[in-house]
């Protein structure tokens, strides 16, 4: 059995990414990694205006919670948030952060990716823009352009806010029902 | 931090297959996924050979760094290096510059797009203007056409492009410019390597080689045409398209599978329209675009321009509304094979 046992380890690690203990993995988040997001912990996060976020109730979603006391997420934590108004959930804006690791983002909220989703009309929630500054709207996921900055228009970019100078005490997230281990 | 059943599916699968226990067939959905994945793994790894090859191959330095006639053979080796990384890329860009937005830009910025938020005075380190367009700078710019000269000597905080002209610059250029792009291919390579591809993110490589086209000939026509000191541009979109098509061959089991055989026939032919246009241009550079060129109203004698005419069979193919074009039967595809669209 002992071939075998080596041989699951490296499929393990060659087709999932699985490399839990290693400080170095990655973790790049895909679109089947948000579907289920509404199932996951929510948190009301508020609903006056905030920099940066159009008008709405927002919510926090948090895929799995840190460990109780953790000052950071481990890579691969995922955390949505929703601004909900409008009829249907196709007019929400959603926003998100994945904890990428490698040293992603190093100039802003270290190892944390953005993204901007919008639900499809079947109600799955589709990336629209991904990265450390992720373009509002562009539709084709940032394969064109590279590397805009503005997620809503309004100037603010993600790392503006999370990206500040002491919002690594909360590992950048900025809500402190959202910080890690606050669970 | 397995990602997803699909994954464990496949993982369970090539596990039984290895122990030898019944050989159960992957779905066509399974095969499409590896199909993707294989395809995109090939072209990092000549991306890597390619880019490695071209910092080799830079000139050691010397007091007054390169000139076109006695490093004229390196030179024409880099070019050589750089032609077969550039096609390796946009074979796969559609799909990686999803995955990695930040290496994309540094890979593949324009000088235009990197300068309009941060000037750079030196153009040979591994800061501010990097990438494969940087380097396609400095390669060819003692032959950069005057059209382009124009556009850039426009921008703010432009810098002539130049041969390296000490013994800095030259080292530089192969042991920080060069070797930048060697490093951001090799992270992609790598964190590429581990990852299970889920069915949306291996069809952006579809979509994605068509919004790939026509950025390209978009640019072009407003004097940012993409590979432009090399004059390789239509090179590009070929191979964007073949890229296109060998994405789509993974799906097309998957495809006909669920009763989309109308559907494979449209989009066969949507590419062998746009393959067939471009085999009918010489070279490498996209035709010339007319002077009097407008893009939200070209006139019908600049649309009958050979340019004219690439860019409205282009723009014909990537309209998602009209019948009958390649992404609107793309579109319908992704549809039949339930994989979420993007929201119009």
């Amino acid at each position: 059995m002992k071939p075998l046992l080596l041989f699951t380890g490296f499929l393990c690690a060659a087709v999932s990414g699985c490399t839990e203990g290693d400080p170095s993995s990655v973790f790049i988040a895909l679109q089947s990694d948000f579907a289920t997001f509404e199932s996951w912990p929510r948190y009301f996060l508020g609903s006056g205006p905030l920099e940066g976020h159009p008008a709405g109730a927002r919510y926090g979603f948090i895929k799995e919670s840190a460990p109780k006391g953790a000052a950071t997420y481990p890579v691969g934590s995922i955390i949505v948030k929703t601004v909900e108004f409008g009829m249907t959930k196709q007019e929400w804006e959603l926003f998100a952060m994945a904890k990428r690791g490698g040293g992603f983002n190093s100039g802003g909220a270290k190892d944390w990716e953005f993204f901007t989703l919008r639900m499809s009309t079947s109600g799955v929630p589709i990336i629209i823009s991904r990265g450390s500054n992720p373009a509002d709207g562009d539709a084709d996921g940032g394969s064109t352009g590279h590397g805009y900055s503005d997620t809503t228009g309004s100037g603010v970019t993600c790392n503006r806010c999370h990206g500040l100078s002491g919002t690594e005490r909360q590992d950048h997230i900025l809500a402190s029902v959202l910080a890690p281990g606050a669970q | 931090m397995m990602r997803n059943s699909l994954t464990q599916t496949i993982t369970l699968w090539m596990l039984c297959a290895a122990s030898g226990c019944g050989q159960t067939p992957l779905s066509p959905e399974q095969q499409a996924l590896l199909d993707v994945k294989a395809y995109i793994q090939s072209n990092l790894d000549e991306l890597d050979r390619a880019v490695t090859a071209l910092q080799n191959d830079a000139p050691v330095a010397d007091a007054d760094g390169w000139n076109a006639k006695s490093d004229s053979a390196a030179i024409a080796k880099m070019k050589g290096d750089w032609k077969r990384a550039r096609i390796a890329y946009e074979h796969v860009e559609g799909a990686l510059a999803v995955l990695f937005p930040d290496l994309d830009a540094s890979t593949d910025e324009r000088y235009d797009g990197f300068i309009s938020t941060t000037p750079d005075d030196y153009l040979f380190d591994d800061k501010g203007v990097t990438g494969v367009h940087a380097i396609e700078r400095i390669l060819w710019s003692d032959q950069i056409p005057a059209q382009v000269q124009n556009f850039e000597m426009g921008l703010p905080g432009y810098k002539a492009a130049a041969f390296p002209t000490s013994e800095k610059e030259a080292s530089d250029f192969k042991n920080k410019l060069c070797a930048r792009l060697v490093s951001d291919v090799q992270t992609m390579r790598s964190q590429f390597s581990p990852l299970a591809l889920d069915p949306a993110a291996a069809f952006r490589g579809v979509v994605g080689s068509m919004n790939e086209q026509i950025e390209k000939a978009n640019k072009a026509a407003t004097g940012e045409e993409e590979s432009r000191y090399a004059q390789y541009t239509l090179a590009d979109m070929r191979a964007n398209i073949e890229a296109g098509e060998q994405t789509y061959s993974a799906f097309r089991a998957w495809l006909l599978s669920v009763g989309g055989a109308a559907l494979d026939v449209q989009i066969s032919a949507g590419f062998q329209r746009l393959k067939s246009k471009y085999a009918s241009y010489p070279g490498d550079a996209l035709p010339a675009v007319p002077a009097t060129w407008s893009p939200s109203n070209p006139s019908a004698a600049d649309l009958a321009t050979p340019f004219g005419q690439l860019y409205q069979l282009l723009m014909q193919e990537v309209e998602p509304m009209r019948a009958g074009s390649l992404v609107s039967a793309m579109n319908q595809s992704a549809d039949l094979l339930g994989i979420p669209q993007l929201p119009q």
